[in-house]
């Protein structure tokens, strides 16, 4: 029998892995909000559409798994800026619950879509690096969530030199503050808004085929995915990549404890019951700014 | 003279149509939507039979002196309560099925059962919910046993065969998990007096069952139970085994779909199924290679169980003719009728419409089930 205390531990690092997961749709999730101020509810059905994606290239037609990704990536990331120009952009002056009703249809078809093409059974996918747990110290590990913290904090460094130091990074955060004025100044705001929803997506993308192996692939998985992420951004902070980021791998760690200490049942209860508390205590979230 | 040449002649056509008529027997099982594949196996199952009636020249009824071809009229009910009940009424008043098959999913057949008492048309289900045979139908027959036979068997398998010191139990918490793992506690306590070393649940869709496994591991059980769906089953066994544990995985659904996603982790996975095609009889083999070499695809439980309803059909009309009541008094009155996925002994469970008993339990190696033990054949 193993000791509660490597159990333990053994929870907060698949809760971590799980929670960059998350992270990852909530960073999407933030650089739309920033961007075009609305939420995207789309987020989750982009990563089920990419695992589909490397399920068919990689593992049914035993294709380049780097093809696959870059086919991934790239289908998502068109779909997303499709979604943008189309159902986004024509609604951009209108009540913002518009654009997230819209955002909403998109999921709902690219859902149905991949239910039509491949079917609603689930599928295995083999892991990126070897099934079988690694032992660090007295732990057993796997080594595909080593891998998946390990590919998030490559992501969100990017990111945040994406953000703070590229010119494409501050011209998305100039268009977030003052879309005319950035227009004024010769910075067009279709095309910074292009690059947020096919940046966006990438990372959705690749949160999906670095979670396919632990959850297999499945066309149900985008909404359970999507509202852990919007927990998650919420929590930490909407709005605030150190707060989605925090706010994920708080969720991730919480939602495994909670099933090894209570049950699984009661995932859902704690943490609804803590976006609820946060809404009403503290509803810029953990890192959140007041008004943000 | 001419007139009554014609009326003679029209009245002896119409005789000679009668004579020829098929019997018609309906089959209603999902044969679009995402269960479609259930009703692949279903009603081929079923045609199997049918053809190879037909190819006997059909059936002989009680008091007729010619032989009638079987017709197999399928009715889609894509595993939904509503489309079932559709589909179950346009077998009855349109199609005017002398009988019909299915449907499989409890969920379609508890709202649908009505139906077939109303009409007075025999019904024979696959569904395993036990609540099925308990509404008082008299015209509803199960051809499977009920998921508390099922959790019998499990949890003596774990007990006698095994051996096992400590039982976890584990279930998908939704209607098919709570009421097969219900069972199998009531039985561990009533039949052994015995506990579960720990009992941990997964919502059906959970995609992360490392806690549930951890659980597991921490209680020191060197059996598992897990009753519910075979996508978080494959979940479950890949954890616990990543974390190192090596006893012994019961799973109530230990199918095709099971295996294919736990892979490699499948590997000694028991379960109990009514039938499988490796089952050790020479029935099984022969019934296995010709359904095979009909359809291209390995049979499925439901293949058999539906093959096996469609000749217990056919048996009843060869001895007490088309007059539905009498058919469903002979399915009533059934002790010991040998079809290839067990024996039906109606007449032996209670009297409720209930079937069979049949189980035969399954080791996955080299990820095909082995027949481990049998039931109820």
């Amino acid at each position: 029998m193993k000791g509660a205390g490597t159990l333990l531990v053994q929870q907060v690092i698949n809760g971590l892995a799980m929670g960059c997961v998350y992270a990852l749709i909530a960073l999407g999730f933030t650089m739309i909000w920033n961007t075009v101020q609305t939420v995207n509810f789309a987020q989750g059905e982009f990563s089920v559409v990419a695992m589909f994606i490397m399920l068919t290239v990689f593992v049914t037609n035993n294709g380049s798994f780097w093809v696959g990704l870059l086919l991934a990536i790239i289908v998502v990331s068109v779909i997303a800026v499709v979604m943008g120009r189309v159902a986004v952009r024509p609604l951009i002056d209108k009540d913002p619950h518009v654009i997230v009703v819209a955002t909403i249809g998109v999921s709902i078809i690219l859902s149905n879509g991949a239910k039509f093409i491949w079917g609603t059974q689930p599928f295995y996918f083999p892991s990126l690096v070897g099934a079988r747990p690694i032992n660090v110290g007295s732990f057993l590990v796997s080594p595909q969530s080593l891998l998946i913290i390990a590919v998030t904090l490559v992501l969100v460094t990017g990111l945040q030199i994406l953000s703070k130091r590229t010119l494409v990074g501050k011209a998305m955060r100039a268009v977030a503050q003052d879309r005319e004025m950035t227009a004024l100044l010769g910075i067009s705001d279709v095309q910074i808004r292009d690059v947020t929803f096919a940046v966006s997506a990438s990372l959705a993308a690749i949160a999906g085929v670095l979670m396919a192996p632990i959850v297999f692939v499945d066309a149900e998985l985008g909404l359970p995915m999507l509202l852990r992420a919007f927990v998650s951004a919420v929590v930490g902070g909407f709005g605030n990549y150190a707060g989605a980021l925090v706010g994920a791998l708080f969720i991730g760690v919480m939602d495994n404890l909670t099933a090894f200490y209570l049950s699984s049942a009661y995932r859902d209860v704690i943490s609804f019951g803590l976006l609820i508390v946060v809404l009403a205590f503290k509803p810029s979230g953990l890192l959140g700014r007041k008004g943000a | 003279m001419s007139v009554l040449l014609s009326a003679l002649m029209v009245l002896l056509g119409v005789q000679g149509a009668l004579a020829a008529d098929p019997i018609k027997i309906g089959v209603v099982t999902p044969v679009t939507g995402p269960n479609a594949d259930v009703g692949f196996h279903v009603v081929n199952g079923a045609m199997l039979a049918v053809e190879e009636i037909n190819a006997r020249g059909g059936v002989l009824a009680q008091g007729e002196t010619e032989r009638r071809l079987i017709e197999l009229v399928v009715a889609d009910d894509q595993a939904r309560p509503d489309v079932g009940i559709n589909a179950i009424t346009k077998l009855i008043d349109s199609d005017r099925v002398f009988a019909f098959l299915g449907p499989d999913f409890s969920g379609v057949t508890a709202p649908s059962s009505y139906l077939s008492e109303e009409a007075g048309v025999p019904q024979l289900t696959s569904s395993l919910s036990a609540a099925i045979t308990q509404m008082g139908n008299p015209w509803l027959f199960r051809l499977r046993p009920t998921d508390k036979v099922y959790a019998e068997r499990i949890v003596e398998y774990a007990v006698d065969t095994l051996q096992s010191e400590r039982i976890a139990l584990s279930y998908t918490n939704n209607e098919l998990g709570l009421s097969g793992i219900g069972e199998v506690e009531k039985y561990l306590q009533s039949a052994y007096g015995r506990r579960p070393a720990v009992k941990v649940s997964h919502g059906a869709g959970d995609r992360d069952l490392s806690s549930a496994a951890a659980a597991i591991v921490r209680s020191g059980a060197d059996v598992v139970i897990n009753w519910g769906l075979q996508t978080e089953a494959a979940l479950l066994i890949r954890d616990l085994r990543n974390m190192g544990w090596n006893g012994t995985f019961l799973f109530q659904t230990a199918d095709p779909i099971f295996v294919e996603l736990a892979r490699e982790y499948a590997e000694g996975v028991v379960g109990p199924q009514n039938w499988f095609h490796s089952a050790q009889d020479e029935q099984s083999a022969m019934f296995t290679e010709r359904y095979t070499a009909a359809f291209g695809r390995l049979p499925t439980s439901h293949s058999a169980v539906y093959y096996d309803g469609i000749q217990l059909l056919a048996a009843a009309i060869e001895e007490v003719g088309l007059d539905r009541n009498k058919v469903r008094e002979w399915l009533a009155g059934l002790t010991g009728h040998r079809g290839i996925s067990g024996v039906y002994q109606t007449a032996n469970l209670g009297g409720n419409g209930d079937m069979s008993l049949a189980v035969l339990m399954g080791e996955i190696r080299n990820g095909e089930p082995v027949e481990a033990a049998r039931y109820g054949y």
